[in-house]
C-alpha cells in the first residue's frame, strides 16, 4: 500500500485523525482520501499534487470533479462538492479563523476548542467580548474544523461534506439546543436560559399555554351574569391559584385614558365580576408567542407568552362592545427540591405573573 | 432606497392585501409579524433556528425562501424611517458577514423609559435609563442605570464671592449654616470636581415622597453592543406586517463616539 501513488491514509473517513498544517485533503465519493496540493479546481477536474515521500518526482494527477466529495485545504478552508467553483487557491469565503464544530444538523458553532480528544469535546464560545466554555458530546456533532487548517471526522466526509453546503451558524442561545451545555454549569441547574427546542421548555410552554387557557375559562365564568354568585367566588380564588402570588398586577387600558390603570389580580377579577354585559365571551386566539426563559436572581426563570384576547360584552343577546388586544404574561418557572425514595429531586411549576396590554384594537 | 432593502417585504407586502379576507386573519397575520418583545427582536436578528415567524412562513408562506439577511431587514421601520438605506445595508451586510450576534446578557445596550411621576404634586416626566445584569450564578435583572429629569437637577451656578472662608474652621464652620441656607449657590460650596449624581438625586426624591412615580410611558432601546454601530429600537403600534419593535435610527459610532452618546443620550457618566 505504501507503494501506491496516493498515500491512502484511510479507507473510510470516519476517523479522529488530526491531518498536519498545509497539506490539502481531497476525499473521494467512495470515503477514501489523499494528502498533497491541490494546484487547480477547474471546470470537469481537479489537479492534485500527492505527497508521497517515497516518490521523488510525483506527477499530477487529474480528478474527475463527479468523484470528489470535499476538499479540506490546508489553510482551513473547504470545498463542498458539487458546487461551480473554480480556481487555483482556496475559495476565500470558506476561510475561517474560529474552529467550527459542525453539528449534525449542520449548524456551525464557531468557536475555539480546547480540548478536542475528550469526550464531550470542550469549547470556548465568545460573543460581544464574553467567553463561555462549553461542553458537547461528540455524537452532537460531524466534524471539528480547526481554524490552523486541521480537521476531525466523526462521520463520513460524504455526510460532512453535504452539511457544510447547507451550513447555518449558530448563535449562542441555540448552543442548548444543539447539545451543547456550559462546561461550568452547577449540578441540577437548568442554564441561564432554557432554549426554545429543550424538552423542559417544551414541557414549560404546554404547561404555561394550559394555565393561560385555564385563565381565560375563569374569565368567561366570572364576568357571566349567569354564573352563581357563589360560583363567580370560587372561580376567583381558582383564577388566583393560577398565580405567582396575590401581588400579580394586571394593567387595563381604556380607549378614554392615557394612564394604564394596574390592578392586583384579586381586584381585577372582582371588578371583572360587577361588569355591566348580561353575558361576556373572552377568548384567545389560535396564535401565540413564547420567549425563551431566562433565569432571575432568585433560581426561578422568567419569560414572557404573548397572546391576542378578543372580548365581546353583551346587553340583550346583542354584542355592545368588542376589542382585540395583546397580552404579554409573565411566566414564571418555579424550581423546588422534592426528596423521592432518598434522591433530591429538582422539581418545577409554572405560575402566571404580572399580565401587560399592548395595543388596543377594535 | 427600497430598491436595495425591501427585497424580501415587497413579495409578502403585496400578499398582504390580497391575504385580509377576514378580520382574523388580518389581525393574526399581523400578530405573527409583529415583532412583540425585544426577546423577539433578538430572535430574528439572531436568525434562531425555531421561531414564530418561521414556523408561520413555512405554514402560510411554504415557498417562500429567506435568509438571515432578508430577516434582519424586516426589523427596521419602513415609514418614515430614520436610517439611510446604504447605510443599513451596510449594517446588515456586516453583522451577517460577521456573525455579530445579540444576547440578552450583553454590557452595553439599554433600555432608555420615559416615564410620567408626579413632583411635588405637579405632573412630570422622567427619564430612567435601565441596563441588564448578570450575577455570578448566571441569574439576570434589569437595573436602574441612571436617571434624568430637569428638575432633578442641582444648581450650577458657582459664584467665587461665596465659599466657606479659609479661617472657618476656627469658629467651628460656624458659616455652613449660611451656606445651607443659600440653596441657589449650593454648588459654590462642593469641591471643584464636584459631579453631580441625578441617580442618588432621583432616589433620594423618591424616598422622601417628592417624586411619585406613575407608569412607564414610552421605551427606546439603544444598542451600542455591535462594533462601530448604535442603533436605537423602538415601537411601532400599527396594523400590517412592518409593526412592533423595529429599528428606528443607526448610526456609525467609534468607540469615542460610543462613549459620548452613553453620557449625552444615555446620561450614564
Amino acid at each position: 500500500m505504501k507503494k501506491s501513488l496516493y498515500i491512502l491514509i484511510s479507507s473510510l473517513a470516519i476517523s479522529s485523525l488530526s491531518i498536519a498544517q498545509n497539506l490539502d485533503i481531497v476525499y473521494l465519493s467512495d470515503d477514501s482520501k489523499f494528502a498533497g496540493t491541490v494546484q487547480d479546481v477547474g471546470t470537469s477536474q481537479v489537479k492534485f499534487l500527492p505527497d508521497n515521500p517515497n516518490e521523488k518526482n510525483p506527477k499530477v494527477r487529474k480528478l474527475e470533479r463527479s468523484n470528489l466529495t470535499l476538499i479540506m485545504y490546508g489553510n482551513g478552508a473547504y470545498l463542498a462538492f458539487p458546487n461551480s467553483y473554480k480556481g487555483n487557491t482556496p475559495p476565500p469565503e470558506n476561510v475561517h479563523s474560529d474552529d467550527w464544530l459542525l453539528t449534525l444538523g449542520g449548524e456551525v458553532i464557531a468557536c475555539r476548542v480546547t480540548d478536542a480528544e475528550s469526550n464531550p469535546v470542550k469549547f470556548d464560545y465568545s460573543a460581544n467580548d464574553t467567553t463561555t466554555p462549553y461542553l458537547i458530546p461528540g455524537d452532537k456533532i460531524l466534524a471539528i474544523l480547526f481554524a490552523d487548517g486541521k480537521h476531525r471526522f466523526f462521520s463520513k466526509a460524504s455526510l460532512v461534506s453535504t452539511q457544510l453546503r447547507n451550513k447555518k451558524m449558530a448563535t449562542k442561545s441555540s448552543l442548548s439546543s444543539l447539545g451543547a451545555n456550559l462546561a461550568n454549569k452547577p449540578q441540577n441547574d437548568l442554564g441561564n436560559e432554557i432554549d426554545l427546542d429543550n424538552a423542559s421548555f417544551e414541557q414549560f410552554k404546554t404547561k404555561a399555554l394550559q394555565k393561560s387557557a385555564d385563565l381565560g375559562r375563569y374569565l368567561n365564568q366570572i364576568a357571566n351574569k349567569s354564573t352563581d354568585f357563589q360560583d363567580a367566588n370560587k372561580a376567583i380564588n381558582n383564577a388566583v391559584e393560577l398565580f405567582l402570588s396575590e401581588d400579580a398586577t394586571v394593567e387595563i387600558s381604556s380607549s378614554s385614558a392615557t394612564q394604564k390603570a394596574r390592578l392586583k389580580i384579586r381586584e381585577y377579577l372582582n371588578k371583572l365580576k360587577l361588569l355591566k354585559y348580561s353575558k361576556v365571551n373572552i377568548e384567545w386566539t389560535d396564535i401565540y408567542y413564547v420567549s425563551n426563559l431566562r433565569k432571575g436572581p432568585d433560581g426561578n426563570y422568567y419569560g414572557v407568552i404573548s397572546l391576542q384576547q378578543k372580548f365581546e360584552g353583551y346587553q340583550e343577546g346583542k354584542v355592545v362592545y368588542s376589542d382585540i388586544t395583546r397580552k404579554n404574561i409573565e411566566i414564571v418557572l418555579k424550581t423546588y427540591r422534592k426528596e423521592v425514595e432518598g434522591e433530591s429531586l429538582l422539581l418545577w411549576d409554572v405560575f402566571l405573573s404580572d399580565i401587560g396590554i399592548n395595543q388596543e384594537k377594535s | 432606497m427600497k430598491k436595495i432593502f425591501t427585497v424580501f417585504l415587497i413579495g409578502l407586502l403585496s400578499q398582504n392585501l390580497l391575504a385580509q379576507t377576514t378580520i382574523s386573519k388580518s389581525y393574526q397575520e399581523t400578530f405573527a409579524f409583529e415583532v412583540k418583545t425585544i426577546d423577539e427582536f433578538f430572535e430574528r436578528f439572531n436568525d434562531e433556528p425555531t421561531t414564530l415567524i418561521k414556523d408561520y412562513l413555512k405554514k402560510n408562506y411554504p415557498d417562500k425562501r429567506y435568509s438571515r439577511t432578508d430577516l434582519i431587514k424586516t426589523l427596521f421601520n419602513y415609514t418614515n424611517p430614520a436610517w439611510e438605506a446604504e447605510m443599513a445595508d451596510a449594517f446588515v451586510k456586516r453583522v451577517v458577514d460577521s456573525t455579530n450576534f445579540l444576547l440578552f446578557y450583553d454590557d452595553e445596550w439599554f433600555a432608555k423609559c420615559i416615564c410620567s411621576v408626579t413632583y411635588k404634586g405637579k405632573p412630570e416626566k422622567v427619564t430612567i435609563i435601565m441596563q441588564p445584569y448578570q450575577d455570578h450564578t448566571g441569574g439576570a435583572k434589569w437595573t436602574i442605570r441612571s436617571a434624568y429629569a430637569p428638575f432633578l437637577k442641582l444648581p450650577q451656578r458657582r459664584d467665587n464671592k461665596k465659599f466657606l472662608n479659609p479661617i472657618s474652621h476656627a469658629t467651628d464652620f460656624m458659616g455652613l449654616a449660611k451656606a445651607m441656607e443659600d440653596k441657589m449657590n449650593i454648588t459654590s460650596y462642593l469641591y471643584e470636581d464636584f459631579k453631580e449624581d441625578r441617580l442618588a438625586y432621583f432616589v433620594s426624591e423618591l424616598m422622601n415622597g417628592n417624586v411619585v412615580f406613575l407608569q412607564t410611558d414610552r421605551i427606546a432601546y439603544h444598542m451600542l453592543q455591535i462594533n462601530g454601530w448604535g442603533l436605537t429600537v423602538e415601537q411601532y403600534r400599527r396594523q400590517g406586517k412592518n409593526n412592533g419593535w423595529l429599528i428606528s435610527s443607526l448610526t456609525k459610532l467609534t468607540p469615542e463616539q460610543k462613549e459620548n452618546y452613553k453620557k449625552k443620550i444615555l446620561y450614564i457618566d
